[in-house]
């Protein structure tokens, strides 16, 4: 089942605790058509009954019908007077996050009650909060009291920043409330002593702005010409990743376990900061020239912590940047539109970097999005262009008739995946471009000159409802799939869902055309992005062939997770 | 018996006066009125040339020095390592660093720089200096390096810390539990409290702050009202406690808290024991909230406002909230768009549900505040402080034909109720002028209480008398109570006041600190507070006929000197006086140190 509605909402107790104890009884329904929903709540680490877990439900038909209760010391609650149907399963309590019934990330199993069905015997394993923190110390080993620290997970081959937060003033960092899994920590800093160099770009323009520590400014500007000041202190700290390495290959990863507290101290070692000199020649002289400078953090680009931007018409000069791999991005004025402009430098030394609009290095795309039977495009419709090898990513606001135009500046990556977002019901069917080769529903994108598209939507949807056997009996808590033919140039096609209590699962929007539906048992453990781990199971998996608007009943057999398994047998209906 | 005057009378002659503004003028920023360099001696972002006599760089030829010295922990006496140490003053030589850090011994070295008049600061995290200590009264010390120049010593004060842990008396962690920390300021004389800072207690519990001058601080937890507990026995649905917000170590009154004081480089452990309380559904109507745009507040009896957390229909007028048992007032306050704000309070003893509860806002409770000019002689409304007089009917006295004096420019802008007794939330309140309208001159929104009236005006001008119906506001305090409107202030202002100079000394030397008026009829808000030069020099101005005593202190900083209690031991070393109108009156106050 696919949690809907956030676990927060549905475990905001305290509030819905009280109107429903007001509420006037409900009738008590005919004995033999309502059922319960019971079990105890135990903790995965020891198996042990967890006493004071806030235990709701929700209808999965009407999610806004809540029912919560508290387990008591041996652990156990109780839904009573239930109508049949399905139900999700939430709790929470001190130490132990909110999370579903047997969650497997969005995913968890929904109790289905009704005749036959067991859902009294339960057992909620509840997964106790992990914890990630530690001290950041300079290179002699003094605390650093301001810094950002980013918490990164690794899921299913890429690492996601998870978490944000900030250091306190003993240089402390903590990321509470986590699940298990395999995490990285970064710290961007800037050291609280660094002096920027006094910079001064022109005649009766001197100034030094946003310095992390006060600068002293005491001179004739017109005797002096465009220079630097050196500093001893003109330092700064690479992105640091745990333990004290600045490359992300080197990161140590924390494999984090249920309940378990890491203590991950970072050390920072401040390095000569660099100055970068960014100028166009295209910018408008009225207005200046805005910069940020950004790093890769493993899948993620992250700006760093400046420390002083200087501007004047056509330079920008940014203090304190650390060297190595930067990614800049450029907002100027060209005396028409702002236009922003991405540059990818390597600094080892102060650098000059030209800005200058470049209409060589700009694509421009235009495009329609087209509907069936010439319906019209809702307003809200935002076409969306992502890489994914960098997430570089842009879009453009469709107009009403459905058309778009967008420019942009590519800063390495050539292709790009077209997503529509914003239209509910609606899928993209197929892309077609002239002025750029087209894969499935990813642009292989020029560098420049110009690039037709035109994307169509699917309406039609289709529907697939289905029961996981394991030895003809119906299998909870296995995942689902529904993998396109062309699973890499068609990914927004995938589906993925997990069976319910009654080894049911339901996929939905669903476009017509070939796929492969497998269930495999602990799915969710695979690096099931990746084709080449997915392939085995889909040799044993079933091939449905899907038509417009149709709701197809399957009966689908599970695959252990050892692909060498014998295959299963399906049958469509 | 009259007590023998110190101190001669004559009358003001011009040049006194003139060479009065100058000094007055000149005190705050003395040191450059001194035989200072023309250059800035402190660092400015924006700097002027320095003067075109000055060589930018050093002449080839001209000596150079080094500036030596080293920064220690003002409490230990140990050196500070890594201090970042800053010199500022010197004209700019593309050579030499202006910035280091101190070694490990504390000690720093300037090579290489011209003969010159330079300031020094030294700063590290988790330690203030001077200047982070006292920003509104920092003097930075300047230093002409030359051949003779001493190796310089800096010292740095460490900061103090709190850590806790907020816990029910059982034991459990109470996570998220917001955690409010408030420092007691002593500002102008009064203390008064200010928030310094908020956090939120962790999984454990535990929450930490940093950055603390040394003083005393007031810790407040809560509220959280979300711990869940078991069905009780015959119930089926689980019930909610909750708690505070209370006030270190876990009461909910200001009388029973336990001040927290911080000694320089001291961390204090402060760990909250809290009795979680069943939590309470509050619900009822604001009757006529439909347009007022207002909002609700718990106030608990601390003085702690709660954020609210319920629901509240501006259209309607119905709320619904939920609140730990306890004593609060629930408020409800809707300013308009010209600040004159609807209100209501009501205060509730929750034990149980309450339902039904009605607010009925009314017009807020303002005092009016009528300041009548009386001029000693019509020219002198053109006079020094520029305050132009104009006439004009106050509409509230019109039935009478009475005619006040309303300025356009107001002699006193300055008309403050303070409250008496310094609480976590309320801060004075001033007069204002609502769409610039002078009949509306009036201290709105009043919060019951007891008050001290605070009178600033513009030269010439002084406060001769101040009353609100048979209360002389000078003199004692101004009472507000629940639903009875205030008898109008009506202060008398008159322009005939006179100077008060004086020369501070300490041990028959002029010596620079600061100098208190103390009337002998009224009360210590009406004390007034100056400064003295290093040459000694002080005064007063426009100062009220009457008999003052006169204290010179070394500082007033961190003196709570408008509490009789702390001023009373000092009295003995004050200095009387008596001001005639029109008569310069001289003093000569020998200093005392604040700390003794």
């Amino acid at each position: 089942m696919l949690p809907r509605s956030s676990i927060s909402s549905l475990l905001v107790l305290t509030s819905a605790l009280i109107s429903a104890a007001q509420k006037p009884p409900a009738p008590p329904p005919p004995r033999n058509t309502t059922f319960g929903i019971a079990g105890t709540a135990v903790n995965l680490v020891d198996g042990q009954p967890l006493s004071a877990v806030e235990v709701s439900i929700a209808s999965t038909e009407q999610r806004q019908q809540t029912q919560q209760t508290v387990t008591g010391p041996d652990g156990r609650f109780r839904f009573d007077n239930l109508a049949p149907g399905k139900y999700s399963l939430a709790g929470r309590r001190t130490g132990f996050a909110a999370q579903f019934y047997q969650q497997h990330d969005e995913f968890s199993t929904a109790i289905a009650v009704g005749p036959a069905l067991a859902s009294e015997n339960l057992v909620f394993t509840l997964t106790p909060d992990a914890s990630i923190s530690g001290l950041v110390l300079d290179e002699e080993n003094e605390p650093v009291r301001a810094g950002q620290v980013m918490l990164f997970l690794r899921s299913t081959g890429t690492v996601h920043m998870q978490a944000e937060s900030t250091l306190d003033e003993q240089g402390r960092y903590h990321f509470g409330h986590l699940r298990p899994g395999v995490y990285f920590v970064t710290v961007i800093a800037q050291p609280w002593y660094a002096q920027d160099r006094l910079v001064i770009s022109q005649p009766g323009a001197l100034s030094v702005e946003g310095t992390s520590a006060t600068t002293q400014v005491n001179a004739q500007p017109s005797d002096l010409p465009e220079t630097t000041t050196p500093s001893p202190l003109d330092l700064t700290y690479p992105a640091t990743y745990y333990p004290a390495v600045t490359e992300p290959e080197n990161a140590a990863p924390i494999a984090l376990r249920p309940g378990e507290r890491v203590a991950a101290d970072v050390n920072l070692r401040a390095v000569p900061a660099l100055r970068l000199r960014i100028r166009s020649a295209t910018s408008d002289a009225e207005r200046p020239l805005a910069g940020v400078v950004q790093q890769r953090i493993f899948d993620s680009v992250v700006p760093i912590q400046q420390r002083s931007q200087q501007s004047s018409p056509g330079t920008l000069i940014i203090t304190g940047v650390p060297p190595g791999h930067l990614v800049l991005g450029v907002r100027s004025f060209n005396g028409k539109d702002w236009t922003s402009l991405n540059k990818e430098v390597d600094a080892s030394a102060d650098t000059d970097v030209d800005a200058s609009e470049d209409p060589v290095g700009l694509v421009s795309i235009k495009g329609v999005i087209r509907l069936q039977a010439a319906a019209p495009v809702p307003a809200s419709a935002f076409v969306h262009f992502t890489s994914p090898e960098s997430g570089e990513n842009f879009g453009a606001q469709a107009s009403d008739k459905g058309t778009f135009e967008v420019q942009h500046s590519l800063t390495g990556s050539s292709n790009f995946n077209v997503a529509v977002l914003n239209v509910p019901d609606l899928v993209v069917q197929s892309v077609s471009a002239t002025g750029a080769a087209v894969t499935g529903h990813t642009l292989s994108l020029p560098h420049n000159g110009s690039v037709q598209l035109t994307i169509t939507m699917a309406q039609g949807l289709s529907r697939i409802d289905g029961t996981v056997l394991r030895d003809d009996k119906p299998a909870s808590e296995t995942m689902v799939i529904l993998v396109p033919q062309h699973l890499e140039d068609e990914p927004s096609l995938f589906r993925r869902d997990q069976s319910d209590s009654d080894g049911t699962f339901s996929l939905y929007q669903i476009l017509p055309g070939r796929y492969t539906l497998v269930a495999i048992e602990k799915g969710w453990e695979l690096d099931w992005h990746n084709p080449a781990v997915l392939k085995p199971f889909l040799e044993h998996g079933e091939v449905v062939e899907v038509t417009a608007n149709k709701t197809y009943k399957v009966s689908l057999k599970l695959q252990s997770l050892d692909p060498s398994a014998p295959p299963a047998t399906s049958a469509l209906q | 018996m009259r007590l023998p005057l110190c101190c001669s009378r004559v009358s003001v002659p011009a040049l006194v006066v003139v060479r009065l503004l100058a000094l007055l003028l000149a005190l705050a920023g003395w040191v450059f009125a001194q035989d200072e360099p023309a250059q800035p001696a402190e660092p400015t972002p924006t700097p002027e040339p320095p003067a075109a006599s000055e060589p930018l760089a050093p002449p080839p030829n001209s000596a150079t020095y080094s500036l030596t010295g080293v920064v220690l922990n003002s409490v230990s006496g140990e050196p500070v390592r890594r201090a970042l140490v800053q010199v500022a003053g010197p004209p700019l030589n593309a050579t030499t660093p202006l910035a280091l850090l101190t070694d490990s011994e504390g000690r720093f070295e300037f090579p290489n720089l011209p003969e010159s008049d330079i300031t020094l600061a030294a700063r590290k995290p988790g330690f203030f200096s001077d200047q982070e200590l006292h920003p509104e009264n920092f003097q930075p010390a300047i230093v002409h390096l030359g051949a003779n120049t001493p190796s310089m010593v800096l010292r740095l004060l460490p900061e103090g810390t709190i850590s806790g842990h907020v816990a029910t008396t059982s034991g459990e962690a109470l996570e998220d539990t917001p955690v409010r920390v408030f420092f007691q300021r002593t500002v102008d004389g009064r203390k008064h409290w200010e928030l310094h800072s908020q956090i939120a207690a962790d999984e454990d519990g535990q929450f930490h702050v940093a950055g603390l001058v040394p003083g005393r601080y007031l810790l407040a937890a809560g509220p959280n009202l979300g711990l869940i507990r078991p069905p009780t026995p015959g119930s089926r649905s689980p019930h909610v406690e909750g708690f505070g917000p209370l006030l270190f170590p876990g009461v909910s009154e200001m009388e029973s808290a336990t001040l927290i004081r911080v000694l320089p480089g001291q961390q204090v452990q402060t760990d909250f024991a809290v009795k979680p309380e069943p939590v309470f559904k509050v619900s009822g109507t604001i009757s006529g909230a439909a347009g007022l745009n207002g909002s609700l507040q718990f106030v608990a009896r601390s003085g702690v406002a709660l954020n609210w957390s319920g629901n509240f229909d501006p259209q309607t007028g119905k709320f619904d909230s939920r609140v730990a048992a306890g004593s609060y007032v629930l408020r409800f306050r809707a300013p308009d768009a010209a600040g004159l704000v609807t209100a209501a309070d009501l205060p509730l003893n929750v034990s149980a549900d309450v339902t039904g509860v009605n607010l009925v806002p009314g017009p807020e409770l303002s005092l009016p505040v009528h300041v009548e000019q009386r001029p000693s002689a019509p020219s002198s409304q053109n006079t020094l402080g520029g305050a132009t007089v104009s006439v004009q009917l106050d509409p509230q006295q019109s039935d009478t034909s009475q005619v006040t004096f309303v300025p356009q420019q107001l002699p006193c802008p300055q008309v403050r109720l303070i409250p008496a007794e310094a609480s976590l939330e309320e801060e004075a309140l001033q007069a204002d002028l609502p769409n610039n309208r002078p009949g509306l001159f009036a201290i709105r929104n009043l919060v019951p209480g007891r008050y001290s009236v605070e009178i600033v005006c513009h030269p010439p001008w002084y406060v001769q008398s101040a009353t609100s119906g048979t209360t002389d506001a000078l003199r004692d305090d101004l009472v507000i109570v629940t639903g009875h409107r205030p008898d109008p202030l009506e202060i008398i202002v008159r322009d005939d006041g006179t100077m008060l100079m004086g020369s501070l000394r300490a041990d028959g030397e002029p010596v620079r600190g600061n100098v208190l008026l103390i009337p002998e009829q009224g009360s210590l808000t009406q004390a007034k507070l100056t400064m003295a030069a290093p040459t000694g020099e002080f005064g007063f101005i426009s100062v009220a006929p009457g008999d003052y005593k006169l204290l010179g202190f070394d500082t007033v900083d961190g003196l709570e000197f408008r509490n009789p209690e702390v001023l009373a031991p000092y009295l003995s070393s004050a200095v009387r006086v008596a001001v005639q109108p029109r008569e310069q009156a001289t003093a000569t106050v020998e200093r005392v140190s604040a700390g003794k």
